[in-house]
């Protein structure tokens, strides 16, 4: 839009100053209209009427909205038909731009072009025109929304706006004030129609209330339920506070407390008291009150509910829900008797109007700010009065039904609690959960009106805190449940976990042999393991004491065991070993102990302990001990020098032997080495066996000779290894053989000697062999050769007789008789050859007699011829007695010797014989002056088949010898070649025979 | 007119020795009868009585003792006399023991024999 400056202006000036008048005008006649008209809808439209007919503006309409913003109703003027539509869009919900940004703020809304709004119905009607809008807001309350169309110009001027928006506060204002008086119309309305009501309710209340004023907390009015609940009476009440009738029983402090809380915040809620009746009973109440000022005075208006009796409903809530029907039922009933009595008391009180006025602002504010909620309900379900609480809970009900406006239901809700009292006509106690989502416990009782109708009182009571809480406790309370049994099952678990670490406990313990136990001295306990049963062989519930353990113990370890154990209490370690005795056998224990005492006055509090059966080791023990003394003893019993020596010829160990050998203690030898402890030396022997088994490993024996241990020794070195097989050392024997080696060489001496004679007897036995053999046969040949003889020897006889038949000069005779000669004197030389054979080979008994030496000697000298050429000498002891031997035998031996001294001197010489006794024998010597016997022949001349002699077979000496050894008698010689022989026979006296015995028995004497 | 010839029995296992003594036994006019063996002897001692008996003590199936004492058990009144190539006092005890008159050893003189016959013989 174009506008010239200066004329345009001015006639723009004129035309607004023109518009502005108009406009001024209109609004005076608003205003005027505002004054006057009480009615708004009336007004409404009449504003509209006026703004159009001054020509202010095009067309205006005003739309009203409720708090939601729902349209309401809409006035026009100017608009026309076309309002119908706006109207509608409206009712629907749907704003237009314009009119929702005016809405939206106090600010005049300018549409400069309303022609191109496209929500508007009525954008057609703007031609030319140019739109305003503003809302209608007075007090913080929107009211609606004042449109109107203008010239297009208009909008332009700061004034019409400003203009505007005035108008629209002014409307605003108007309907604000409409308000008001309506609300104070229908309030004083109310209040005149429910001042009875509000009196019957407060007085009929079944929770105790009371007014009282603030601080001193006179009471001014207080209802039945109170004096009920307290037990006085109206008067006794009224005029006095707490403190004078000693109601409550909290301290002044909590009074104060609670009456300055009152004071500051304006209301209480549910603060617990406890009370006491005028009797003297306990009560424990819900203090619920509210501040309500009165002109310059506090009032406090409370509500005492008897929580005591609630207390114990959580307990028992069945028994007392009981009781409780039944003391409603009697507050019902008394409340009836009550309301009857009160209508007619109320009659009274319409005198005092003042009063009254006070007494219902008093009410009215009473149950308006209550914290609880209260309503009344009309059996149509609708909502008679409501009190604050319950209107800010659940909204305005603006005449709709109950179920209308809180549930948002076009009938009534099924199975309605509340309304089940117009049935059954008695009250009804029941909990609710609110549209609002609280949860109410709910009072509803019927109640007569002032009209004699029946309504219903409800009461709620916001009990979501408590339903909370008591969801949260039976939450809690499965929850418990549920981790009850969770935990009972895991106790289970655990505690059969537990029964079996007890089992493998004990098993462990049985298999270990160990055994544990516990004092508890607090508790006078004492507990044994299993295995400590077992090892003690008490069975298994058998009583314990101290005593118990100690009968078991061994007699003589009791004072150990004892002593020991005091100990312990003083704090010394427990850790013994000693003896049981179970079943009469002897077991061995180890015993340690854990004591704990009390740190205040160290008396012991509690032991743990353990005890093992060692039996089995101690044995072994005993037995290692045994058999290490036992070595030991052997070790250093041994006679012979041990030592054990290292790799390094050192000593590690010397038995007694050693050590005293070296003169010093077995001890002492440690450490030293050998060689220079044993031999003295600085190096070790050469030949020393150590070196060289230390070298090989293997064991040596030397020989060694060493001065200074005292002789020869013989050393063995065996190789000791540890228990990997490394070698360590050796083990050193010394054996004193010095007396071995001088019975070694004695050994060897009489070694060479026992040859020597064992040739000799080996000689004899070949030559006794012989002779035994030559016997054997000389026997046997003796007795076959002498058959024969005898038969020539009869041949000769025989033949010699028939010669006797020749006459005896016979040429034939004489030759004849000589040749048999000849053969007689042969075979008696065979004979005799025999005989000396059977002699020698027989074994020759000699028969002792006593016997005449001389007579003898004499009668051998006879029997032998002695030539001429030897002169004999005989020398005959005297007074030699008669000796006991053999005759025969000796005359044998004594012919034997004489022919062979005889033969010896075929030139003469002379023949001595001696006999002589001493006291153990007899002695014969045969001495002769012939040849002599040569060196090489003397060791043989008594060896049979041994002669000289041309003539003889040599059996004559060695007959000889046969005989005299039968006499136990000896012979030998002396003889020296051409000097001559001497033969001495030595003959034991007594006749003891070869065989040892004395032989006295006579040959005679058989028999 | 004749005295009855004595009996004279030679006990000897050697025949020359059998027929030699007969020979000179019979000269001096004894009846002479021999044996071997001792049980040849015993049998003609069961048969026959002797006067006399010559008992060589060495026989291959008895001993001479035990034979002497078995003659000297049947015939106890004849004469026994005992003859031995091994002289041995013992022997010649035991022999008389049992019952023989002499003992006499080999080789015997025959002169000495004819006299101790005839001797004991003529005893009676």
């Amino acid at each position: 839009m174009l506008f010239r400056r200066d004329v345009a202006g001015r006639i723009k000036m004129e035309e607004k100053l023109k518009r502005l008048n108009a406009l001024l005008g209109a609004l005076r006649h608003v205003n005027q209209l505002i004054v006057k008209e009480k009615n708004r809808n009336r007004l409404l439209q009449g504003i509209c009427d006026t703004l159009v007919k001054n020509l202010g503006y095009y067309n205006v309409w005003i739309s009203l909205f409720d708090k939601h913003g729902n349209f309401i109703s809409g006035f026009e003027s100017g608009v026309g038909t076309n309002f119908l539509s706006l109207v509608n869009q409206l009712k629907s919900g749907k704003l237009c731009d314009c009119a929702l940004k005016a809405m939206a703020q106090p600010a005049v809304v300018l549409t400069e072009d309303p022609q191109s709004c496209r929500c508007c119905p009525l954008t057609n009607m703007y031609k030319g025109r140019s739109g305003l809008s503003a809302r209608l807001e007075y007090a913080g309350s929107i009211y609606g929304l004042i449109t109107a169309s203008t010239p297009i110009y208009s909008i332009l001027y700061e004034d019409e706006r400003s203009l505007f928006k005035e108008l629209a506060d002014d409307i605003a204002f108007a309907l604000y004030r409409l308000e008001l008086e309506e609300e104070r119309d229908k309030a004083t309305e109310l209040l005149q129609q429910s001042e009875e009501k509000f009196s019957k309710v407060f007085h009929n209340s079944p929770i105790a209330m009371s007014v009282s004023r603030l601080p001193d907390g006179i009471w001014v009015d207080v209802n039945e339920s109170f004096l009920r609940l307290t037990e006085y009476t109206r008067e006794e009440v009224i005029g006095h506070n707490s403190v004078e009738l000693n109601i409550f029983e909290d301290p002044p402090e909590k009074r104060t407390e609670i009456i300055n809380l009152l004071r500051d915040k304006g209301s209480i809620s549910n603060i617990e008291v406890d009370a006491r009746t005028k009797s003297g009973k306990h009560l424990k109440l819900l203090l619920s009150a509210a501040r309500v000022n009165v002109g310059n005075q506090e009032y406090a208006i409370s509500m005492h509910v008897d929580d005591t009796e609630r207390r114990k409903a959580e307990e028992a809530l069945s028994m007392i829900h009981g009781e409780l029907e039944e003391r409603f039922q009697e507050r019902t009933k008394e409340l009836r008797e009550t309301t009857e009595r009160l209508q007619r008391e109320i009659a009274d009180r319409r005198k005092a109007e003042k009063l009254i006025e006070n007494e219902r602002k008093r009410f009215f504010d009473v149950l308006e700010k209550l914290p609880v909620y209260l309503v009344l309900l009309t059996p149509d379900h609708r909502v008679s009065y409501a009190n604050r609480f319950f209107r800010e809970r659940f909204g305005e009900d603006h005449g709709r039904h109950c179920f209308e406006y809180l549930f948002g239901r076009t009938e009534p809700c099924k199975n309605c609690e509340t309304y089940k009292v117009l049935k059954t006509m008695t009250p009804l106690e029941w909990e609710w959960t609110g549209p609002d989502g609280r949860e109410y416990y709910i009072y509803d009782a019927p109640f007569i009106d002032v009209d004699g109708s029946t309504l219903i009182l409800e009461v709620g009571i916001d009990i979501t805190e408590r339903k909370k809480a008591e969801k949260a406790l039976l939450k809690a309370h499965d929850e418990l449940e549920m981790r009850v049994m969770e935990r009972t099952r895991e106790l289970a678990e655990a505690y059969e976990k537990l029964r079996e670490s007890e089992r493998d406990l004990n098993r462990a313990q049985a298999v270990a042999r160990i055994g544990s136990w516990r004092l508890d001295l607090q508790n006078n306990l004492l507990q044994w393991s299993d295995e400590v049963y077992r090892i003690f062989g008490i069975p298994k519930e058998t009583p314990l004491t101290y005593e118990t353990f100690l009968a078991a113990v061994h007699p003589d370890d009791h004072e150990y065991v004892d002593r020991k154990w005091k100990a312990a209490l003083q704090g010394e370690p427990y850790d013994i070993e000693h003896r049981i005795i179970v079943n009469g056998e002897v077991k061995w224990v180890r015993e340690k102990a854990e004591l704990e005492f009390d740190k205040v006055n160290n008396v012991l509090v509690s032991g743990f302990g353990t005890v093992q059966d060692i039996t089995e080791r101690k044995q072994a023990e005993q037995a290692l001990h045994r058999a290490k003394q036992e070595w030991e003893r052997t070790f250093d019993a041994i006679p012979d020098l041990i030592a054990i020596l290292d790799d390094k010829h050192r000593i590690v160990r010397a038995n007694q032997a050693l050590a005293k050998k070296l003169g010093k203690t077995p001890e002492q030898c440690v450490g030293l080495p050998c060689y220079k402890a044993v031999h003295g030396t600085e190096q070790p022997l050469e030949c020393c066996p150590h070196t060289k088994t230390m070298k090989n490993g293997q064991e040596y024996i030397e020989e060694i000779y060493d001065e200074r241990l005292g002789g020869y020794f013989l050393v063995s070195t065996t190789p000791l290894t540890d228990e990997k097989g490394q070698m360590i050392g050796s083990v050193h024997v010394a054996r004193n053989i010095s007396d071995l080696k001088q019975l070694e060489k004695k050994l060897e001496e009489y070694a060479k000697h026992l040859e020597e004679l064992v040739e000799v007897r080996t000689k004899q036995l070949k030559d006794s062999e012989r002779l035994a053999a030559i016997g054997q046969t000389a026997g046997m040949v003796g007795h076959d050769i002498r058959n024969p003889l005898q038969s020539i020897e009869g041949a000769v006889y025989l033949a010699k007789e028939e010669l006797k038949s020749l006459p005896p000069e016979s040429r034939e005779r004489k030759e004849l008789e000589e040749i048999l000669k000849i053969i007689e004197n042969q075979t008696s030389y065979i004979d005799h050859i025999v005989s000396d054979l059977q002699a020698f080979a027989k074994p020759p008994l000699p028969r002792p007699q006593e016997t005449d030496i001389q007579q003898m000697i004499n009668e051998v000298l006879s029997i032998l011829k002695i030539p001429p050429n030897i002169q004999l000498k005989i020398t005959i002891q005297k007074d030699l007695k008669k000796q006991f031997l053999d005759p025969l035998l000796l005359k044998r031996i004594l012919i034997n010797l004489t022919e062979n001294a005889i033969q010896a001197m075929p030139k003469g010489g002379e023949l001595t014989i001696n006999a002589f006794e001493d006291e153990q024998n007899l002695h014969i010597y045969v001495e002769d002056t012939g040849e002599g016997i040569a060196e090489e022949d003397k060791p043989k001349i008594f060896t049979p088949l041994f002669t000289t002699k041309a003539k003889g077979q040599g059996f004559g000496l060695a007959v000889c010898k046969k005989l005299i050894d039968a006499h136990n008698g000896e012979i030998s010689f002396e003889s020296e070649q051409g000097k001559g022989t001497k033969f001495k026979i030595r003959l034991p006296k007594r006749g003891k025979t070869k065989n040892g015995k004395t032989k006295e028995k006579h040959p005679h004497n058989r028999r | 007119m004749e005295k009855p010839k004595k009996n004279i029995l030679i006990i000897d296992d050697d025949k020359y020795i059998q027929q030699i003594f007969t020979r000179i036994l019979r000269k001096q006019g004894y009846l002479i009868d021999s044996a071997e063996t001792g049980q040849e002897a015993m049998e003609k001692l069961r048969n026959q009585k002797y006067d006399l008996a010559l008992i060589d003590v060495k026989l291959p199936d008895t001993n001479g003792t035990d034979l002497i004492s078995k003659m000297h058990a049947m015939h106890p009144d004849m004469i026994k006399i005992a003859i031995t190539g091994f002289p041995s006092l013992e022997d010649a005890t035991k022999v008389i023991d049992r019952g023989a008159s002499a003992y006499l050893v080999k080789p015997v003189k025959s002169e000495e024999l004819i006299r101790i016959i005839n001797e004991k013989l003529n005893q009676e």
